[in-house]
């Protein structure tokens, strides 16, 4: 597939700032307003970009340059042109749109931005990109066991980075334990139990009240002069303890 | 235009429907008389539009004022705003595709229809009443079919929720009568003809003592039919138990009767209003951030639904409570919205339900390959609920939030920062449902053989989901009616 095996190759060369692909006019750019901000910025900036040219390069010597692991079940096919055509387009773009001065069309206020030189700045992160080029082609560019070598000589980081820091994990543990359990959950039980209880609560109240009242109501003569005396009693007693 | 029009249409048709003979005549009738109805509202709009580009000096257009009980100075009087006019498409939206997925409803049918159709018709008399005692009136009228609806063809835990809902609902009434009598007993001075009449009420303006006593009981009263924290434990239940016509009626025009008593309520008395608005933007934003967890722990699609539609509707409360101009509008578009969506919502969980026999998340998958079209209905309701952009949705989210913004002081940050951060808990809760529900392999080997959407139920679910795209597209036009 040797189409396929252009474009891969000009997509990492870009990606990995190697000039004069698009990539390296656009980490150029960065890493210099970098430069002239912050130091520590422009390290961390510098050091990512060889570490990208490292994993992009180490697919792209696996895929290509090492034998196929296995027997695939299907063999594979030329391209077809609904597949060939925008990966060429978007190959040319990776190769050449960095020719194109952005930098005048983009302006902070109206004034276009001054295009940069290319100069002495450009000189670390290609050498670092082609570091990592060149370490990604001794580990991987033919099937030996240096890559087990490594990974067993960092083997702390070497899990670290495979489970991807565990960031996944945390946010499991944050939408799972926390969230779900202890927020979700307890405002569910409350809105059935101690809500809604409330409102319930207040019907219950009211059933109560009404079968309590509802003896009061009997319809037995004999009750009725019950409550007769004890009224005339009650409001008899009332009124000598008013007049006295 | 007469608007009795619009009150006359429903209850003749109720009352044809009483007479008609077999079941295709009862549906067809019903069918018919919704449509007229529909008609009629858009009639009424481009009405509307013509006389409001004439007519700047009246607030409300086509009024009609006759003497109801002349001794009490109660009248019906009737008129129509540019919030009434969008309201009244709404419940004309929301009848035609009730009707539409009523079909299957087989027994006792012509009762059903009756009912509906009655309640549609005190919605309608809500929101064209000017008088507050006729206002009134329309509420109760919608309240008691309800209690039939959801105690008769209902499911579940039917008659509990049936009392419980229209308990609920009459204290919130009484809260409601207690207001208005006290706003009435205050007019006109002492011994003078007393009146119900909002825009005589609203000329002569109210004593702010007055306005501050009863306005908490007209706001919570309206607000208990929105949702109000804590007063919307009927909605989960009632939602939940009430057949399918029920439920888009109940979520869709129902709960924003209180929406719309709320604003009518906050543009009688604003002083009262903006004294109490922190309490309200208090309990909204509880309503928004508590309903949005408690739905993500609910595992029955229509407990669902229920449970997000006390957190959407916070936001309509919210919008009011903020008292801006941006926010009383979003307020308007998340009621329209919200109505809505909530009513494909729950006819997609009905279609779901008729075929599966379960609204149990767990037991439900795969959906999307034996009922394409129905759970392209579900999916569309749930971008709208989690505010997909296109969707009316998400223009009444980011005009409530945009307008709640406007408010100064910390109180009002806060609610809104949580308010907007609750999106992400929709987000959840939907995606989730949804992909256990319509996506991924088929749960049950016997869901293989179900029937897609009938005639009847595409056209409810293409009506609703009309609604929803026209205004995540274009949501100008309504947003200027509602200004006007």
């Amino acid at each position: 597939m040797p189409l396929t095996h252009v474009c891969f190759l000009v997509a990492c060369l870009s990606i990995s700032g190697i000039p004069p692909f698009s990539g390296f006019f656009s980490k150029e750019d960065i890493l210099l307003a970098a430069w002239q901000t912050n130091k520590l910025v422009y390290g961390i900036g510098l050091f990512t970009s060889g570490l990208t040219a490292f994993y992009m390069f180490r697919l792209y010597f696996s895929i290509f340059w090492n034998k196929p692991r296995e027997e695939h079940p299907h063999k594979m096919h030329k391209l077809p042109l609904v597949e060939s055509i925008p990966l060429v387009i978007l190959a040319l773009g990776a190769a050449f749109a960095g020719f194109i001065p952005f930098s005048r069309l983009m302006s902070p206020g109206s004034v276009p931005e001054t295009a940069h030189g290319i100069g002495l700045m450009a000189v670390p992160p290609v050498a670092l990109a082609l570091l990592g080029i060149g370490i990604a082609a001794y580990l991987y560019g033919k099937e030996s066991d240096r890559p087990a070598k490594v990974a067993a000589a960092f083997r702390g980081f070497y899990t670290f980075a495979y489970h991807k820091f565990y960031i996944d994990e945390v946010y499991a543990f944050v939408t799972k334990k926390i969230i779900f359990n202890l927020i979700g959950r307890p405002a569910a039980w409350i809105d059935r139990n101690i809500v809604d209880g409330l409102m319930n609560g207040l019907a219950t109240g009211t059933a109560w009240t009404s079968a309590g009242i509802k003896r009061v109501q009997s319809g037995k003569v004999q009750d009725y002069i019950l409550y007769f005396f004890v009224g005339i009693a009650g409001l008899t007693v009332l009124f000598i303890y008013i007049y006295t | 235009m007469n608007l009795s029009l619009l009150l006359l249409t429903p209850l003749i048709t109720a009352v044809a429907v009483l007479f008609c003979r077999g079941l295709n005549g009862i549906r067809w009738v019903s069918l018919a008389g919704t449509t007229v109805q529909l008609l009629l509202s858009f009639g009424l709009l481009a009405l509307y539009w013509k006389e409001r580009a004439t007519d700047h000096a009246h607030l409300q257009l086509f009024e009609y004022r006759h003497a109801w009980f002349a001794s009490l100075n109660i009248g019906y009087h009737v008129g129509v705003d540019g919030l009434s006019v969008a309201m009244i498409l709404l419940t004309a939206f929301i009848m035609v595709a009730a009707v539409l997925v009523s079909w299957r409803v087989e027994r006792m049918s012509k009762e059903f229809f009756f009912l509906l159709l009655v309640l549609s018709a005190g919605a309608y008399g809500f929101f064209i009443s000017l008088d507050l005692f006729t206002l009134f009136f329309f509420l109760e009228v919608s309240v008691i079919p309800k209690f039939l609806l959801i105690g008769i063809w209902g499911s579940g835990r039917k008659e509990y929720s049936a009392m419980k809902l229209a308990l609920m609902l009459m204290g919130g009434s009484a809260l409601v009568f207690v207001g208005l009598l006290g706003l009435y007993y205050h007019t006109g001075g002492v011994g003078g003809p007393h009146t119900f009449d909002m825009p005589v009420l609203l000329a002569s303006g109210l004593p702010a003592g007055v306005t501050r006593v009863f306005f908490p009981f007209l706001f919570v009263g309206f607000g208990i039919f929105t949702a109000l924290f804590p007063f919307h434990t009927w909605v989960p239940d009632g939602h939940s138990s009430a057949p399918t016509a029920a439920s888009m009626f109940l979520a869709g025009v129902s709960m924003k009767l209180g929406g719309y008593g709320c604003l009518r309520m906050v543009f009688l008395m604003p002083e009262a209003a903006r004294e109490y608005s922190p309490y309200i933007i208090g309990l909204a934003t509880i309503a928004i951030v508590y309903g949005a967890f408690a739905t993500m722990m609910q595992k029955d699609l229509k407990y669902i639904n229920a449970y997000s539609s006390i957190s959407h509707c916070g936001f309509i409360l919210l919008g009011i409570g903020m008292l801006t101009e941006t926010a009383i509008r979003g307020a308007v578009l998340q009621m329209i919205s919200h109505g809505l969506m909530t009513a494909l919502f729950f006819a997609a969980i009905g279609m779901i339900y008729d075929r599966t026999h379960t609204r149990l998340v767990e037991r439900l998958g795969g959906l999307l390959k034996t009922m394409p079209f129905i759970s392209t209905l579900f999916v569309i309701a749930g971008l709208c609920s989690l505010g997909l952009p296109g969707l009316s949705g998400f223009v009444a989210e980011i005009t409530v939030f945009m307008g709640s913004w406007q408010r100064t002081g910390e109180m009002y940050r806060l609610a809104t920062i949580l308010a907007c951060a609750s999106i992400v808990i929709t987000a959840v809760y939907i995606l989730r449902a949804t992909g256990q529900t319509i996506m991924g392999p088929l749960r049950e080997p016997n869901y293989n053989g179900l029937t897609d959407a009938t005639w009847n139920e595409k056209l409810a679910g293409i009506l609703l989901g009309a609604g929803i795209i026209a205004i995540g597209v274009a949501p100008f036009w309504l947003n200027e009616l509602i200004i006007k």
